[in-house]
């Protein structure tokens, strides 16, 4: 048979994770990422030293996420929106402790208990910060069910290298669509975790994991500390997918699965000789504010097109910093924007 | 290909084509009888990729669907609308039950088990080896048990639905039947093919019916340019 299986994007994300030694699975079942915790509750008990549980809330299940990452282990918890905003306290918490986990967001319509179709409006919340105090979110979002695949093995590398909370959004058609997917190679070299997770005291001295630090000047060291890593995932963890931006005079940015719309809609202008490309956020923290920079020269405007009222666009308006136009088109509460209407919006500009 | 019933129920684990047979299932019942088709949308465990969605596309083909309680369409509750018992009723209308993934589809048919003691349904599997849930033949095996004992009525057919998407080859259908030739307790009703890669000698080589399929659940980027202004 063929190496490929037809996956929904859930099922991609959750074999991806049991791949990449994730045997800790923490969840509550949402719609639209059941689908993830209904995996991981048949396969993780027939691995060895593999758990599943279902924790009685989003709480509880991201606060056995940060037990289980810091005794050392690669743990993840998954949620929809509403249950993400739950999750928010243990994040900061993790983010301050600097213990490495995956979170997987596939992202509903909102505000509120809002609906479980597709919308993207949570950007603000997971990229901006969500949780409180000084910290950042490395934030992937992948596009098709094979990326969904490969993004969390990154998820897990990422996370363990820089020992912070990493975060996989999707948008719910994303989590629930079909599409063949090939499971690559694993090339992780796992990082030894001895030296700060908390494994027992047999042969060493007692460690200590925390986000309480009571001394302001402790405190304030310790979020330079944390910013200097930040510093470094920005130079090294930026992400981005190109297509047709060679000469286009028309940027699209577009990240997840409407990126494949505006796919649709470039191939259509560019039909008609209009010179329009595609920059797809695939990190959207780190965000490429420089990969956009580089198409000011070269562009007449950029087009952003956002499932939700206009969230990444600050983003890409910070970066274009006034040199062209930046122009917004979005669908929101669980609508998915249509090629033909992007396509009218593109053109409005033209 | 439903033979002389005039239910059909289409299960099977999650994202096995459930709603995409069933869908087209209805098509040639309708286009080739004369009689009145009711597509009833079962899929109460999922709310993603429902036959509810093309309400409009399949009125226009004479088929009507049946789904969720009035006002609640787009919402996961586990209700059903009151107007299914009329299907029962309906003696001469052709029905096809589409079905929730794995066996909780089935407990939702229970539900209607009083109607069905008088009546027999083809309560047909779709299987597509290429599934997570459906690679193994014995995982197959056990969810069809599962679903004949939650839906308290026995499976009592298979349709083989390999594929991969737009990705799938002659070789991977292939594979696929063969695979799904070896579930030997259950008959094997007929292949699927889609339209798009669909060669008329397949019926002599794969020597079971096949209907092909034309793909109903489009995505929106794989929307045509067509009728722009």
């Amino acid at each position: 048979m063929s190496k490929k299986v037809l996956m929904k994007g859930n099922e991609a994300v959750a074999e991806s994770a049991i791949r990449a030694g994730c045997k800790l699975y923490f969840g509550y079942p949402i719609t639209p990422q059941s689908e993830i915790p209904e995996y991981m509750s048949r396969k993780l008990p027939q691995i060895p030293g593999g758990a599943y549980i279902q924790a009685e809330t989003e709480v509880s299940a991201i606060n056995m996420v940060y037990g289980a990452a810091s005794a050392g282990a690669r743990a993840m918890t998954t949620s929809s929106s509403p249950g993400i905003s739950l999750m928010m306290e243990g994040i900061s918490y993790i983010a301050c402790a600097e213990v490495p986990c995956v979170i997987v967001n596939v992202m509903r319509g909102g505000p509120g208990l809002g609906n479980i179709s597709p919308e993207q409006a949570d950007y603000f919340q997971v990229v901006k910060g969500g949780g409180h105090g000084n910290y950042r979110l490395v934030v992937l979002a992948p596009s098709s069910v094979q990326e969904m695949a490969d993004l969390t093995y990154d998820a897990f590398d990422i996370a363990d290298r820089y020992r912070v909370p990493v975060m996989l959004v999707a948008e719910g058609n994303l989590g629930q669509m079909m599409e063949p997917v090939e499971f690559k190679e694993l090339k992780t070299e796992f990082i030894d975790k001895s030296d700060w997770a908390l494994t027992g005291t047999q042969n060493h001295e007692p460690k200590i994991i925390t986000s309480i630090l009571l001394d302001p000047e402790t405190m304030e060291k310790h979020i330079h500390k944390l910013y200097e890593k930040y510093a470094l995932i920005e130079k090294n963890e930026v992400r981005f997918e190109e297509y047709l931006t060679d000469g286009a005079e028309i940027i699209i940015i577009a990240y997840g699965l409407i990126s494949r719309v505006a796919r649709n809609v470039v191939d259509k202008l560019r039909e008609e000789g209009i010179k329009a490309g595609i920059l797809r956020p695939v990190s959207l923290w780190p965000f490429p504010n420089e990969a956009i920079k580089s198409k000011i020269k070269q562009a007449k405007f950029f087009f952003v097109c956002e499932m939700s009222m206009g969230q990444m666009v600050e983003d890409v308006r910070l970066a274009v910093n006034g040199a062209k136009p930046v122009h917004f088109f979005g669908r929101c509460g669980g609508v998915v924007p249509t090629p033909i209407e992007m396509y009218d919006n593109v053109k409005r500009y033209l | 290909m439903i033979g002389k019933r005039r239910l059909t129920a289409i299960c099977g684990a999650f994202g096995t084509g459930k709603t995409e047979v069933s869908v087209n299932i209805a098509i040639e019942l309708a286009a080739e009888q004369k009689k009145r088709v009711i597509l009833v949308d079962l899929d109460i465990v999922n709310l993603y990729f429902r036959s509810r969605d093309k309400r409009n596309e399949l009125a226009a083909k004479g088929i009507k669907i049946i789904s969720g309680a009035k006002g609640f369409e787009n919402a996961d509750l586990p209700a059903l609308a009151p107007e299914i018992l009329e299907v029962f009723a309906q003696k001469e209308t052709l029905v096809v039950f589409d079905l929730g993934g794995s066996d909780y589809g089935g407990t939702v048919l229970s539900r209607f088990n009083e109607q069905l003691k008088d009546e027999k349904i083809n309560l047909w599997l779709v299987v597509n080896p290429f599934r997570p849930f459906n690679e193994k033949n014995k995982d197959t095996l056990a969810m069809a048990e599962q679903i004949s004992v939650r839906a308290r009525l026995p499976v009592n057919g298979i349709i083989a639905n390999p594929h991969l998407m737009n990705q799938t080859t002659i070789e991977d259908i292939k594979q696929g039947v063969e695979q799904i030739k070896q579930l030997e307790r259950y008959p094997l009703k007929f292949l699927t093919v889609m339209e798009d890669y669909y060669k008329p000698e397949m019926e002599e080589e794969f020597a079971i019916p096949i209907m092909v399929l034309s793909k109903n659940m489009i995505q929106p980027w794989e929307q045509k340019f067509t009728n722009l202004s």
